[in-house]
């Protein structure tokens, strides 16, 4: 029957799984399977209780498993340990620990506790560094594992933890040399266990061949492991993930998800993977700011140069820098032969650093934040982004590319461009590194001090000048928003101010409630106020982030405006306002507040030279910016400054001539090396020291005091000190009390109207040195030839005192009447500041405490022996004291006050109308001509 | 015909009998490690060797239980002192399984945690003592599945249908895993390969 045969089969388990074995094979499979049948009938056969198991031998069974259970202690706190060893941007595997720190510690402990005798065991202190750590339990692992009664194999576990400490301390080869020893030491073993200890030796190799760029190498290390897993699915231990992303580091096959790969073979995700992870993620390849700050510069030396391709594994390495107007600059280049042929025109494509184009470079700008961008990530736009901006798309994708920013404080300066023909890009801790060498590069030097900040450093709470400073220059511009009539309940404003020698912008002032939603200012809207300062005017722009809007100063703003506020050396100041609603940014808005400011600048100039100088010499340069002579000085201060050549400055005792001369550095933004400004006497002056002053490297300005003292053997020195040129040498301002034709000439004289005058010359005077003297000549304008200059010169000289009081004996100032500033404005103050400054001392004295009035100003005269002039001559004044007191008591909406003008003068007012008649005077702008043309 | 009686075939994989003794955590509160094996090997309060026995053949391995049985009680002991008496008893399964799959491993090729136990069954059914031992370590390395389906058919004996049926696969995939076993074990057996 065909049935019998078949239902046989089936029921006999040898014949089912063995149809076509001979009679002699099924024999041995039976006589196999009799054997394991006993065998379960053994083990299922429960004997009596105590059988079997002797005392003796289950305490042999028991420091057997102490052994073990020790072993796996000590193995755990080594991967604890090791895990706080690893740099962030490695691709060291390590197993998982059984359980956590704390616990294996303390099974350790209660086990050696117990084993005393055995096992040998010394914890390191806390606050041991991991490394230190590390290499100790290392020392007690080698201990143990050579004691007799523990498998052969952990020796070798020992040797692969003495590698890996090797790897952490950054003895790559040695440790190498050392995983090499043991995988030969294993050859011949092919049992399971030994395979599996092979694959983790191998997994270590691949992973420091990983860390040091070795793709190549790294491969070949996962071919020694034998096949490989072609699918995540297929993972069996670390070796077998880690050669499917070495693979896809060499370019092939997609992204392969490791992450659970990894994980479901017992060990963490590398952190150079998931930093690569992270890379290609496909929102974007932006790396976040965190992942570029995790590490410092690891183990490299600090250097100051670029790095090198070879060092990166690049196949170019461009370094761009930002110029002043905002386009990318090419500095050095190091590409692969094949691509230096397009190089110039990359660098043209890319020019704007500011651009919208969609370039890499020009994101990482935008943003300040590095690009980081490998082809073939998932979403697929990856690769278009590198064919637009790669160096040479028809030469073949690079498999990456990282646009690096470089920033100087909290601007960006420079960028660095990094081509990679692999996926295995350089860390986040050696761009980081990269980073900071190549702010040291010499073609940023040049921005070195012209940076732009988002903070200020917080002076000492002892410098009080410096604070003050920064007070009056705080509250300036809040009056000068305040006059923009800005609504601030959506906007925020920050304003940025050139700061200190090197004109570096720093925020000055800031407000505004943002609708509650604008964060604090990042770096991120840098962008927009480096292109002001280049360009001037304003710029207008609209930030929708993740949609390529621009970047904001504030993050949060959809809507901003950045406006270039003009000074005496370029953009002085910068305002930057932005608003939480979209639109907030329009064009006919943008343009008053540019032109307000503009009008402004003026007062801006005056109060950042002031500023200036108080906070390097103490002085301070007060003028009354918004009266047209005062003007009109300031413009000739700007072709001063910008003209660097000698000058003389003379002009009355306490006339400011050394103040002018600093204001004339000051104006100057400090280019390349030469910053500073020495002060030196004539009186006495050793030519040794002269010489001295003008051979330092730092110096720029070298300011030249009372020149007409200087003896015949400094004469000599000067002159030839003066011949050298003056591109070689710090500029010479120097300052005498010269007489002069024309005491009420202005700034500029000299070099304006050519009628200069002639210095007062000494017996022995050196006819070369007084030749080169004359030519740029400038007086400063006495005290009583401006005025309208006096209120605000004696309430600055107050405010100077009331800052150097004491506690307990206070000065106040404020209170100051009209009565008081009119007496001030009326003297003839011939000794100009110096005495201004004297009287205005003996009065806050005298009135020890309250508000100074005009008895203690009289008494203040009487201390210093000085006569009070109770009127100016009335029948033939000075036109320029007529028109400086119109202009001091002119109203707040700028018209002319004749009552309190006539007051200034000593006058009744109708003397003051009968004048005003005579010269024709009917306004404000006849006020401010008349200003003008009386100055020079 | 085969007989299937309980005492004849081998336990099956799965079955479950073993309970400790009542209040059997107070024989784990001993403290020290050695006091506790003191405590459970005389009587084996806790049933270790029943216990060893069913998940032995639970996971369908070929291993000397005694061995089984004296790491589990230095295991428990160890765990005992260092953590106290666990709350239940799938804590002592837990162990036990443990244990069982580390006298498994710890062998090497040859020895794979049944060297002794093995060399003594030889004889009885007429195989060469290191044959079987690579036999069994052969079995050993299979997966659980492919181990279990032949526990049922070669060990247990049971009907093709019904052991395809108590493991929720079909006929031909029991069969399949079967044959690989045993194809791995005939392998080991004539000294060609691991398996």
């Amino acid at each position: 029957m065909s049935g019998e045969p078949a239902r046989r089969s089936l029921d006999d388990p040898v014949e089912l799984l063995m149809p076509e074995a001979t009679k002699g094979g099924q024999a041995v499979v039976r006589k196999l399977a009799t054997a394991l049948r006993l065998a379960a009938l053994e083990t299922a056969d429960a004997r009596s209780p105590s059988a079997g198991v002797e005392l003796g031998l289950a305490f042999a069974a028991l420091r057997e498993h102490d052994l073990i259970e020790a072993l796996l202690a000590l193995e755990d706190l080594l991967i604890h340990h090791a895990a706080a060893c690893r740099r962030p941007s490695s691709f060291a595997v390590l197993p998982k620990p059984r359980v956590t720190y704390t616990e294996s510690l303390r099974s350790l402990l209660k086990l050696v506790g117990r084993r005393a005798a055995d096992l040998e065991f010394e914890l390191s202190p806390p606050g041991t560094p991991p490394e230190v750590a590390l290499r100790g339990l290392l020392q007690v692992l080698k201990l143990w594992v050579q004691r007799p009664d523990v498998d052969p194999l952990l020796a070798d576990r020992a040797d692969l933890w003495e590698a890996r400490c090797l790897r952490y301390d950054g003895a790559f080869g040695r440790a190498q040399e050392l995983l090499g020893e043991v995988l030969a030491a294993r050859a011949g073993a092919s049992d399971r266990v030994s395979r599996d200890f092979r694959a983790v030796v191998l997994a270590e190799l691949v992973s420091i061949h990983l860390d040091q760029g070795q793709l190549d190498e790294a491969s070949a290390a996962v071919a020694r492991g034998g096949p490989s897993p072609k699918f995540p699915a297929d993972v069996r231990d670390g070796l077998g993930a880690l050669a499917l992303a070495v693979r896809w580091l060499q370019g092939e096959g997609t992204l392969p998800s490791l992450r659970d790969a990894f994980l479901r073979s017992s060990h963490d995700v590398p952190h150079g993977w998931s930093e690569v992870m992270s890379r290609t993620a496909p929102q974007g390849g932006v790396a976040p700011d965190a992942a570029v700050q995790v590490e410092a510069s690891g183990h490299a030396p600090p250097r100051a140069s670029l790095p090198t391709r070879a060092e990166l594994g690049a196949q170019a390495l461009v370094f761009l820098v930002l110029d002043d107007e905002g386009r990318l600059r090419r500095g050095t280049a190091e590409v692969s032969p094949a691509l230096e042929g397009s190089l110039d025109d990359w660098v043209r494509r890319g020019r704007r650093g500011d651009g919208e184009h969609g370039l890499l470079q020009q994101e990482a700008l935008r943003g300040a934040c590095p690009v980081i961008v490998t082809a073939g990530a998932p979403g697929g736009v990856a690769d278009g982004r590198l064919r637009r901006s790669c160096l040479d798309p028809d030469r073949g994708l690079p498999l990456g590319v990282i646009a690096l920013p470089i920033e100087q404080g909290d601007e960006v300066v420079g960028l660095l461009w990094m081509e990679f023909a692999t996926r295995l890009l350089p860390g986040a801790g050696v761009l980081r590194s990269i980073a900071e060498r190549a702010v040291g590069h010499p073609l940023l030097r040049h921005r070195v001090g012209a940076s732009v900040h988002l903070s200020v450093e917080r002076s000492s709470p002892l410098d009080v000048e410096e604070r003050a400073a920064r007070d009056d220059l705080r509250r300036l511009w809040v009056d000068l928003v305040e006059d923009l009539s800005l609504k601030t309940a959506e906007r925020r404003w920050v304003a940025f101010q050139r700061f200190g020698l090197g004109g570096d912008l720093v925020p000055v002032a800031s407000g505004g409630a943002g609708g509650r939603r604008l964060k604090e200012p990042t770096s991120r809207g840098v962008w927009a106020i480096r292109r002001v300062l280049g360009a001037g005017g304003f710029v207008r722009y609209e930030g929708d982030p993740g949609q390529g809007g621009a970047a904001m100063l504030h993050p949060g703003a959809a809507a901003g405006v950045a406006i270039a506020v003009p000074g005496l050396s370029g953009v002085e100041a910068v305002l930057v306002i932005e608003s939480a609603r979209r639109g907030d940014s329009r064009e006919r808005d943008a343009t008053r507040w540019a032109e307000m400011l503009e009008r402004k600048a003026g007062t801006l100039q005056c109060a950042a030279l002031d500023l200036r100088d108080r906070m390097s010499h103490g002085g301070g340069l007060v003028l009354d910016s918004l009266a047209s002579d005062e003007q009109a000085f300031l413009v000739r201060l700007q072709a001063l400054s910008s003209n660097r050549s000698d000058l003389i400055i003379r002009g009355e005792a306490g006339s400011g001539r050394r103040t002018l001369a600093r204001a004339v550095h000051h104006a100057r933004r400090a280019r390349g090396q030469r910053a500073d400004l020495v002060q030196v006497s004539s009186f006495g002056l050793p030519v040794e020291e002269l010489r001295e002053v003008f051979s330092r490297a730092a110096v720029e300005t070298v300011v030249l005091a009372d020149v007409e003292r200087l003896d015949v053997k400094g004469q000599v020195c000067l002159t030839q000190i003066l011949e050298e040129s003056i591109h070689r040498r710090p500029r010479m301002v120097a300052t005498g009390a010269f007489a002069t034709t024309n005491p009420g000439d202005g700034v500029g004289r000299g070099e304006a109207a050519g009628a200069c005058a002639k210095p007062l010359l000494t017996p022995q005077r050196h006819p070369d040195l007084y030749r080169n003297l004359d030519r740029i000549e400038v007086a400063t304008r006495s005290l009583r030839h401006v005025r309208h200059r006096v209120p605000a010169m004696a309430r600055a000289l107050a405010q100077r005192w009331e800052r150097s009081a004491r506690p307990g004996d206070p000065m106040l100032w404020s209170g100051a009447s009209d009565e008081v500033e009119s007496i001030l404005w009326r003297q003839p103050w011939r000794g100009n500041a110096v005495e201004l400054e004297a009287v205005v001392r003996q009065a806050l004295l005298r009135a020890a405490g309250a508000a100074v009035r005009e008895g203690h100003l009289r008494q203040a005269f009487d201390d210093v022996g000085l006569d009070v002039v109770t009127r100016l001559p009335s029948r033939h004044p000075e036109v320029r004291d007529l028109a400086s007191a119109l202009w001091t008591t002119r109203t707040s909406t700028g018209r002319i006050n004749k009552t309190r003008a006539a007051a200034y003068c000593g006058w009744d007012p109708n003397t003051l109308a009968a004048r005003l008649r005579e010269l024709g005077i009917t306004g404000i702008q006849d006020v401010e001509r008349l200003l003008l043309e009386t100055a020079s | 015909m085969t007989d299937r009686s309980p005492r004849s075939a081998p336990r099956r994989p799965g079955q479950a009998g073993w309970r400790p003794v009542p209040a059997w955590r107070r024989y784990l509160r001993a403290g020290q490690a050695e006091e506790v094996l003191r405590q459970i090997i005389p009587g084996d309060p806790l049933r270790l060797r029943l216990l060893a026995a069913e998940r032995v053949t639970a996971a369908a391995r070929i291993v000397d239980v005694d061995r089984v049985v004296l790491r589990a009680m230095a295991r428990i002991a160890h765990s005992a002192a260092l953590h106290g008496p666990p709350a239940d008893e799938d804590w002592l399964v837990g162990e036990m399984n443990r244990s069982i799959e580390e006298v498994v491993g710890s062998g090497t090729e040859r020895v794979v945690g049944a060297g002794s136990f093995l060399e003594a069954l030889a004889p009885g059914a007429g195989l060469e003592p290191e044959a079987l031992i690579r036999s069994c370590a052969a079995f050993n390395r299979r997966s659980r599945d492919e181990r279990v389906a032949f526990w049922s058919l070669m060990i247990a004996t049971e009907p093709l249908e019904e052991a395809a049926d108590r493991h929720e696969t079909s006929s031909v995939e029991l069969a399949r895993r079967s044959r690989r076993v045993l194809a791995a074990m005939l392998r080991a057996a004539a000294g060609s390969g691991a398996a």
